[in-house]
Formats: structure tokens, C-alpha cells, sequence
């Protein structure tokens, strides 16, 4: 009997020993859990070195974009075709290739145009150039507007009401959106997207006022850019934010 | 741990490692991608930068040209500039203005194309050779000259000075000759320059889906819309330099009223460590648009 346990215990001693020595399977998947943590925790750092270089290309394009457009606007827009009340510049005012950079009708970088004319001069007009990147594919773009927004705020961020009932949509509940936002919006009957721009005043207290102010108070127009074509899951217009706010005076007239 | 244990563990670690090595690899591809096409933006916005500011001095009692030597030459941009100009190269010279020179020239170092921006300074009461960067006259003199003098002796003149740049210009320099010609490098990898102009005009206003702009001048590029002439613009584009298939369109001081409204500067960046395009080759189109005088 002491022999029998004598040798037990001997047992258990190298089984003891032996464990000291080496690692358990658990010890060795906690430790490899651990290692996977850090090694994301290093891929994610890359995430944000991502972004910030996206930050960096979409500052370049924007600038880029805007004051190609503010040239073009100077040498080609009438401010006679503009109206007191701030309008979508549509391509009876500047042809869709000039709307694109490099010129050309295979582009993806172009810009989307509000303007009004200014109140101090006759020449001075006022624009906010939104630079857009089209997403995969075919895309064909064409204007329209949406009318009756009720703007609840205004300033750099407002809230909007866009009545799209229409468009076919249905009507909207109030949303929170900052200048510039885009609103896309795929129509059940026609399958084609449709994508609104909060284009609300960046100078609210100034009396010349982008969405006119004077419709009536507070209800003003959303500029509707209606896109066909496009690739599913890529997005079909990416505005470059922030919008660019400009005001210049024009040559005709002059 | 038993072998089997161990073996699982092995496996786990080695999953793990090619799944991270994978990642970096991406990773260091995308950085490497990242690098070159913002340098390669840095670069076409410091030219742009350069381009704007240059065309905003631009002075119309002097002169505007837009042409090349011959049909296969690159386009050449020539203006006259206002406002006190110092010399970068004679510390004694300076003027009232200047004669600012864009081309594209060949790079004797590595090879590629050379963005060629030289800006002469228009010296008043200097009375010697042209030398370097300063011109035996002034804006006085510049003004006094017809616009059938200003063909000859001015823009001839600054083509020829763009040849011998082009047959010249090394980057990186191997002689302090080569050196002390690089103030007319603005940068390097550029090529596939093409200088447009516009007067506003539509491309043809009667037809409602034609409502872009018309961009005269020469490019090269088969996307864009260029109608290169008009009848009406004969006291702009030099009918005579056609025959040679090349292109003249001269602006002076004699009618102001006629300057082009924007000019259109295209050009293509080359670096090897760019995506391919579409075009199969390693480069980025930009494009300045900027307004005369504004």
C-alpha cells in the first residue's frame, strides 16, 4: 500500500514537473489571442494613415475642381442669366463638358453649380460650387429640383423637410443635415436615383441669401440631381466637402 | 502539450502570420501608391499655384501668344507680366516687368519632358545682349512695337531661346553650366502639354445640346472639344503659320478688347511608382484653367 502510493506520488510530481516546463494548449491560444490583438490593433493604425490620405486627395481635388470652375464660370456664365433668386446652373447655362476635369465627356470629377446674382454690384455674382467624384460606370446626370424644402435651421448645419412626394418618393421626415449633404434617393417606379444637395445659406444674416429667403419664409427649393446608370454597391455621386463659396464678378456686362 | 496539441498551435501561428503578412503587404502597396500620387498632386498644385499667379500679372499693354515651331513641336505660351521683376541670375538687373515663357522641353539628364517656365525680365535702358534671364529692352520698348514686329522679334525670339533650353536642359545637372540654367526648370516628369484659349464663345449657340465652351489653340488630346480655327479670328490666329501646320494666335497692345477670356494649361505627370492608366502608362492628366489679368 505505501509502495502503491509512494509510486503516485512519484507520478504526479513528473506530471507536475513536466507541466512547468512546457505551455497548455489554453495558455498558448490566450497568448496567440493576445498576439491577434496587437497585430489589429498595428492593421487598424493603417486604417487611419487610409483616411488621412483620402483627407489629403479630396482637399487637392476639391481646390483643384473649384478654382478650375470658378475660371470657367468667369469666362463663359452670363451674369444676365442669372436671377436675384439662386438657381442650379443646368447645362443651358454652362455645357456639361465644361462642368468636367480634365474636359472631356469620360471624366469622374466635375462640379455642380448654385449661383445668384450679387447685391452690391452689377457684375458681382455669388456660387457655391459643390465638386463631385462619379462612382463606377455609365452615369448620366440631369437637374431638377425639388420644391417646397422647408429649412427649419439654418447655418452651417440645418434642418431640412424636402417634400419629394413629387419625385414619386414620398415625403421625407425632418432630417438634420449639414450644408452640402447628399440626399440619395432610388425612385420605386423608375428605378433611377435621384440625389438632393442641402445647399442651405453658409451667411444666413446677409440679404442676399442662397434658397432665397423671399419665396416665403423659411420654404425654399433643393437643387435634384437625377443620376441613370452607376454600379450597384458604389456610391453614384460623392460631393467633395466642404462645398466652395464664391463670389466674383463677371465679364458680360461689363 | 502533446503533438497534436503542439501541431494545432503551428498551424493557428502560421495562419495568423501569413494573414498579417498579407495585410502589410496591401498595406506597404497602398503607402507606396498613397506617396507617388500625392506627390504627384503636390506637384500639378504648385504648378497650378505658379500658372494662376503668373496670368493674374499678366499686363495687356504688352503681348499674349500662344504657338509652336512646327507640327510636331510642343505649344509655347508667352505673355508679358506687370510689376517690378528682379533678374535670377544678374543681381543688377531688374525691370518693370517681364516676359513669361511656358513650353515643354526635353530632359538632356534622365529623359521625360521638362515643364519649361522662364520669366525674362523686360529691363528698361539696358543697353547690351540678351543674357540669361534679362532682355535688351523694357516694357517701353515692348509697347512702341507692332504687333508684326512683336511676331518677329519677340515671340521668333523666345522660340528660339525654348529650342536651345530643350537641347539643353539637364535635371540632375552634371555642369555648373547645366546648374546655373535651372531657373527655367518649374518641374520635371511633365509632358503632354497643351495650351487652349477661349473667348467665351459657345461651340455652336444655335443648337441647345452644344452649349459648351469652345477652346481654341493646341492640344493634342482626342477628348477634348478644340475647334483649332474660325474665320472670324484671322486678327488672332496667324493664317500664314497654317501652311506649316503650325499654329500662331498673337494678342497685343493694339486691340485689348479681343484677349482671350481663359486659358486651359493641360499636362501629364509621369512617376513610376504610380497605377497604370488607361492608357497603359504610369502618369495623371491635370488641368489649370485660369483667367487673364484676374
Amino acid at each position: 500500500m505505501t509502495g502503491t502510493n509512494a509510486s503516485r506520488n512519484r507520478a504526479l510530481r513528473r506530471r507536475r514537473g513536466r507541466r512547468r516546463g512546457g505551455f497548455t494548449l489554453a495558455e498558448i491560444l490566450i497568448s496567440m489571442g493576445v498576439l491577434v490583438f496587437g497585430m489589429g490593433m498595428i492593421a487598424g493604425a493603417f486604417q487611419a494613415g487610409i483616411k488621412s490620405h483620402k483627407t489629403t486627395v479630396e482637399e487637392f481635388l476639391r481646390s483643384m475642381i473649384a478654382e478650375n470652375a470658378i475660371a470657367v464660370i468667369k469666362a463663359r456664365v452670363d451674369p444676365n442669366s442669372l436671377g436675384d433668386t439662386p438657381i442650379m446652373l443646368d447645362d443651358t447655362v454652362l455645357g456639361p463638358l465644361d462642368k468636367k476635369f480634365p474636359i472631356g465627356p469620360d471624366s469622374s470629377l466635375g462640379f455642380l453649380l448654385y449661383g445668384c446674382r450679387g447685391q452690391n454690384a452689377r457684375s458681382e455674382c455669388e456660387f457655391i460650387v459643390f465638386p463631385y467624384r462619379l462612382g463606377g460606370g455609365n452615369v448620366n446626370m440631369s437637374f431638377g429640383t425639388v420644391s417646397n424644402v422647408a429649412i427649419v435651421e439654418e447655418g452651417d448645419v440645418c434642418r431640412v423637410d424636402p417634400d419629394t412626394s413629387s419625385l414619386g418618393w414620398g415625403k421625407k421626415a425632418d432630417t438634420v443635415l449639414p450644408i452640402g449633404s447628399v440626399i440619395i434617393e432610388r425612385n420605386p417606379t423608375t428605378n433611377q436615383l435621384s440625389v438632393a444637395i442641402v445647399a442651405a445659406s453658409p451667411e444666413p444674416t446677409r440679404s442676399s441669401v442662397w434658397l432665397d429667403r423671399k419665396i416665403n419664409a423659411g420654404r425654399r427649393d433643393l437643387p435634384v440631381v437625377t443620376i441613370t446608370g452607376g454600379v450597384v454597391g458604389v456610391e453614384p455621386l460623392q460631393v467633395i466637402q466642404p462645398p466652395y463659396h464664391a463670389r466674383t464678378s463677371l465679364w458680360a456686362g461689363e | 502539450m502533446t503533438l497534436v496539441e503542439m501541431l494545432v498551435s503551428i498551424a493557428v501561428l502560421a495562419v495568423m502570420v501569413l494573414a498579417f503578412s498579407s495585410i502589410m503587404v496591401q498595406s506597404e502597396q497602398f503607402v507606396s501608391l498613397a506617396q507617388s500620387s500625392r506627390r504627384s498632386h503636390a506637384l500639378a498644385a504648385a504648378i497650378g499655384r505658379v500658372v494662376r499667379r503668373d496670368l493674374r500679372r499678366i499686363s495687356q499693354n504688352g503681348c499674349l501668344a500662344i504657338t509652336r515651331a512646327s507640327a510636331n513641336s510642343t505649344p509655347l505660351l508667352i505673355f508679358t507680366a506687370a510689376g517690378a521683376t528682379y533678374s535670377a541670375t544678374d543681381a543688377n538687373a531688374c525691370g518693370t516687368g517681364s516676359l513669361v515663357c511656358y513650353g515643354q522641353c526635353n530632359n538632356q539628364g534622365t529623359g521625360g519632358g521638362i515643364l519649361w517656365r522662364a520669366a525674362y525680365v523686360l529691363a528698361d535702358n539696358r543697353n547690351q545682349a540678351q543674357e540669361k534671364d534679362v532682355l535688351p529692352f523694357g516694357m517701353t520698348q515692348l509697347q512702341a512695337k507692332t504687333r508684326a514686329q512683336i511676331h518677329t522679334s519677340v515671340v521668333d525670339a523666345i522660340a528660339t531661346l525654348h529650342q536651345r533650353a530643350s537641347s539643353s536642359l539637364q535635371v540632375p545637372p552634371t555642369t555648373l553650366d547645366r546648374v546655373n540654367d535651372l531657373w527655367q526648370v518649374l518641374a520635371t516628369g511633365c509632358s503632354g502639354l497643351s495650351i487652349t484659349w477661349t473667348d467665351g464663345r459657345v461651340a455652336d449657340a444655335d443648337n441647345p445640346n452644344d452649349l459648351n465652351l469652345n477652346w481654341y489653340g493646341i492640344d493634342p488630346s482626342p477628348q477634348a472639344a478644340v475647334n483649332p480655327r474660325r474665320a472670324d479670328l484671322e486678327d488672332i490666329e496667324d493664317p500664314n503659320n497654317y501652311g506649316g501646320a503650325s499654329y500662331r494666335a498673337l494678342w497685343t497692345n493694339e486691340n485689348q478688347r479681343n484677349w482671350p477670356r481663359a486659358i486651359k494649361i493641360r499636362f501629364r505627370i509621369t512617376n513610376v511608382n504610380l497605377p497604370v492608366d488607361y492608357r497603359g502608362a504610369r502618369s495623371m492628366d491635370y488641368e489649370v484653367i485660369a483667367n487673364i489679368g484676374r
